[in-house]
């Protein structure tokens, strides 16, 4: 529980820090994309990858490229709160 | 009168060598008087697989199987876990290595074989590399293959830097066997090497590829241990980058810098550098055309191959070859700017690979470089880069600061791995 705490807290900073606005508080309801979303689509591929690396160091691997990851895109990147979870989901079902 | 008659009447009461070869120097007479090895259980129209290197004997049985009437397949020893895909591909029925011929039996047919089988001529089967799935086998009608020598033209003494399995190898040979010329093998193709047989044997032209010129000067060779009877340096086989092509003419001044451009499909292609440090340059030659179809080359030649064994033709019906080069044409000079292949398109905005590396490199420190894109379900592709740096001071948060001024958001790496940039048997960039 702790741990999944931590991660989240740890993509919140990551966020905030892709998003260049460090007055910014970034919660499970900040949006990422879309009219009120904080990233533009470079941004939002950054964050990605960046969650590749993390997940990497604690030994899986985050999918967000595959066709599977594709057909639920829409949902996973649409805020904050839904990319962890996607994060966290993925995590407990390869570790 | 056979290939090797007609050679020995030209060579005939010259004492130059044609070939130094391990120290020693070869006249065409020794290359052709050697013992032959027994080739009687080959008959014209078979597929010969010939493992070896510029060296006399390789040279001989090369020479006796064209005379033979033999579809030959030049292959080296670098290739070697590939051989028995090229046997099965080119439907091989011998293969010699080491002076041993031995039968591979097969009932496979090819119609294009069978159409040299039935002109009775020699064919020459070359692999591509391979960039982009399995190598192609590509087939061409030997006899016709030669004829271009047929023409008189100057040679220097030359390094045969590229190899015995490479369209390129092969056209120095014979440019050199047709007009007496001196080609000089190397012991092995790394820089030390080669550098210091060209000092030894007198060397006037090193024909290489970007990726060795890449490593010449990351070796800090240049210019000190450069050769002063090095007269021409070419380069070709991949594209070259002009922070590279700048370097070597600032550093090597009095060295002659040219382009070649050569595709195993369409045979030689002549080439000629618009200036020594442009990466411009005229194709043409006999029989050659160009066009240039939404900035891609198209080429029509008449030395072109007769197909593919393994593939379909890659011709349109007038004859076009699409060579999948996308180049920017400036007073009909070419400069080839990279492959279909290499465009990326980030969310619909598209650009060169070679554009990423081309700034990369001047970064202090960077010898290679490799921009590729990689797919992704936001942005449709994004650019990753792969870094060889020169030693440990290099510094990748400097290089992702000095990128980010230089290049457009899109265009900028979105990840950049510090590794060894990998090179094939051929020194290109794999």
């Amino acid at each position: 529980m702790e741990q999944k705490l931590k991660l989240k807290n740890e993509i919140f900073e990551t966020i905030k820090n892709l998003a260049e606005d460090n007055t910014l508080l970034v919660d499970e309801e900040t949006s990422l994309i879309g009219e009120a979303g904080l990233l533009d689509s470079m941004k939002l591929v950054e964050l990605c990858l960046t969650l590749e690396d993390r997940a990497s160091d604690i030994g899986f691997e985050f999918d967000w490229t595959s066709d599977s990851a594709m057909s639920k895109s829409r949902g996973m990147f649409r805020t904050a709160g839904a990319l962890c979870n996607e994060f966290i989901s993925q995590m407990e079902a390869k570790t | 009168m056979n290939l090797i008659q007609k050679l020995s009447q030209r060579w005939q009461g010259l004492e130059t060598p044609f070939l130094i070869y391990k120290e020693q120097q070869i006249s065409f007479e020794e290359i052709s008087s050697q013992s032959q090895i027994d080739l009687s259980e080959i008959k014209p129209g078979s597929v010969v697989a010939v493992i070896g290197d510029f060296n006399p004997q390789s040279i001989l049985i090369l020479l006796q199987l064209i005379d033979l009437n033999v579809i030959i397949v030049p292959l080296t020893n670098e290739t070697k876990e590939q051989h028995e895909y090229f046997f099965e591909t080119a439907l091989v029925d011998f293969v010699i290595d080491n002076g041993k011929v031995s039968r591979r039996k097969h009932d496979m047919k090819h119609d294009l074989i069978e159409s040299l089988r039935a002109e009775n001529h020699a064919g020459l089967v070359l692999f591509s590399t391979g960039t982009t799935g399995r190598p192609k086998a590509i087939l061409h009608d030997m006899t016709l293959f030669l004829r271009r020598f047929e023409t008189p033209r100057p040679t220097l003494r030359t390094i045969n830097f590229l190899l015995f399995d490479h369209i390129g190898g092969i056209n120095t040979l014979f440019h050199t066997l047709f007009n007496k010329g001196v080609v000089i093998a190397p012991e092995a193709r790394t820089v030390e090497s080669i550098l210091k047989t060209c000092e030894k044997y007198e060397a006037e032209v090193l024909p290489t590829t970007p990726t060795f010129l890449r490593m010449m000067l990351m070796s800090g060779v240049i210019p000190e241990k450069i050769p002063s009877c090095l007269k021409i340096i070419t380069y070709g086989t991949e594209r070259m980058d002009q922070p590279t092509l700048d370097e070597l003419c600032r550093l090597l001044p009095d060295v002659e810098f040219r382009q070649t451009f050569g595709m195993s499909e369409l045979g030689i292609v002549r080439a000629k550098s618009v200036a020594r440090n442009s990466l411009f340059m005229k194709i043409g030659g006999e029989g050659v055309e160009t066009r240039v179809v939404d900035n891609v080359l198209q080429i029509k030649s008449q030395t072109r191959m007769l197909g593919y064994l393994n593939a379909p033709s890659p011709f349109d019906n007038d004859g076009w070859y699409d060579s999948k080069d996308v180049v920017e044409v400036e007073n009909g000079a070419y400069k080839i700017v990279g492959r279909v292949s290499d465009v990326i398109n980030v969310g619909g905005l598209k650009f060169m690979a070679s554009e990423i590396e081309r700034i990369a490199l001047d970064f202090p420190g960077v010898v290679l470089v490799k921009a590729y894109a990689k797919k992704n379900p936001i942005t449709g592709q994004h650019v990753e880069l792969k870094v060889q740096p020169s030693d440990k001071s290099f510094n990748k948060n400097e290089l992702t600061l000095f990128l980010k001024e230089k290049l457009q958001p899109h265009m900028m790496p979105k990840r950049i791995v510090v590794e060894e940039v990998e090179i094939g048997h051929r020194y290109k960039k794999v």
